[in-house]
């Protein structure tokens, strides 16, 4: 066998693990994931700007997955035991962890092979950018007209670089002949 | 024209368009998936509201958090706005931010850079 997402998620889980979530990404979905994270970060009595950090974060990161993440079959679904899921289509797995610093967001989402080589040249593009250039970049993509059809704008990803001021962390597995799937970490403090 | 009065949502912000006054407030959560849908309505009623718009249209803003796509839409409003005031008349935009949200108030200021209205920042006691 080769990689498990699910062996994959019961390793990043630590028993320090703020948050926890795999399966289906539905617009109720993320509701429910940023009340619940919002709810725990005020448990630990985080600060009003480390939660707004957040919960941008995850708006943007939920989203991006929820317009962009591509269907996968049902071939590919059947490690899931979320019956959601026969439904959405729409897979992501979602985990925040402390840091030195703060936290880690860890977010992971199946992506066809094709698109890897173009998701890895994005990233590489903004993480050589300092955040004066992020936030030019920012203002350019908001000023131009363009919008994708499923009015993403391209510019969610921007935005968490900006946001976060810290180096976007991809990492790729091998899953099947058509998909990979991919990790993203993104450092919040 | 009918004046708009929206509630608020979890995701959707309070909205009221008010063509008598020449009150225009967007208040709120701003993070629907399908932003375009929200907004569409508000820009189509901004540009039948800029054929006979009041002398002075006062445009209150006051976010606690807006996704990407909403950025683009709220940016299209502005610039019904825009429209307006070139047309030679007075609107104003108050744009509201807690105090220490840095982003919401840069966030103003950058689309304070990009439209052709004065805008004032306007900052709240937490």
């Amino acid at each position: 066998m080769g990689f498990n997402p699910n062996d994959w998620y019961n390793s990043v889980k630590k028993e320090n693990t703020l948050f926890a979530y795999k399966g289906a990404i539905s617009s109720e979905k993320i509701g429910t994931i940023l009340e619940t994270v919002d709810k725990k970060l005020s448990e630990k009595n985080e600060s009003n700007k480390l939660k707004r950090k957040f919960y941008n974060v995850l708006v943007e990161s939920l989203q991006n997955i929820y317009h962009h993440a591509e269907p996968i079959d049902s071939q590919t679904i059947e490690f899931s035991d979320d019956k959601e899921m026969k439904e959405s289509k729409k897979f992501g797995m979602l985990i925040l962890n402390p840091s030195n610093v703060g936290y880690k967001v860890i977010l992971a989402n199946f992506i066809k092979k094709h698109k890897l080589q173009m998701l890895k040249d994005r990233v590489d593009q903004l993480n050589a950018l300092d955040s004066e250039e992020i936030k030019a970049l920012y203002k350019l993509v908001l000023n131009n007209h363009e919008f994708s059809n499923k009015g993403g704008g391209g510019l969610g990803i921007i935005d968490i670089v900006k946001r976060t001021e810290s180096k976007l962390e991809i990492e790729v597995f091998p899953f099947n002949q058509e998909y990979s799937f991919c990790s993203t970490n993104i450092n919040v403090y | 024209m009918e004046p708009i009065s929206i509630e608020g949502t979890q995701k959707t912000p309070t909205v009221n368009f008010n063509h008598e006054t020449g009150k225009i407030e967007i208040k709120g959560r701003s993070i629907p998936e399908n932003s375009i849908e929200f907004y569409k309505p508000l820009v189509d009623w901004l540009e039948q509201y800029g054929a006979a718009p009041q002398k002075l249209t006062e445009v209150n803003v006051q976010l606690e958090y807006f996704n990407t796509s909403s950025s683009k839409c709220i940016l299209d409003v502005f610039k019904k706005l825009e429209a307006i005031y070139k047309g030679g008349n007075e609107v104003v935009i108050n744009w509201y931010y807690e105090e220490d949200d840095e982003d919401m108030l840069e966030a103003g200021e950058d689309y304070q850079s990009i439209i052709k209205i004065p805008f004032k920042m306007i900052e709240i006691a937490e």
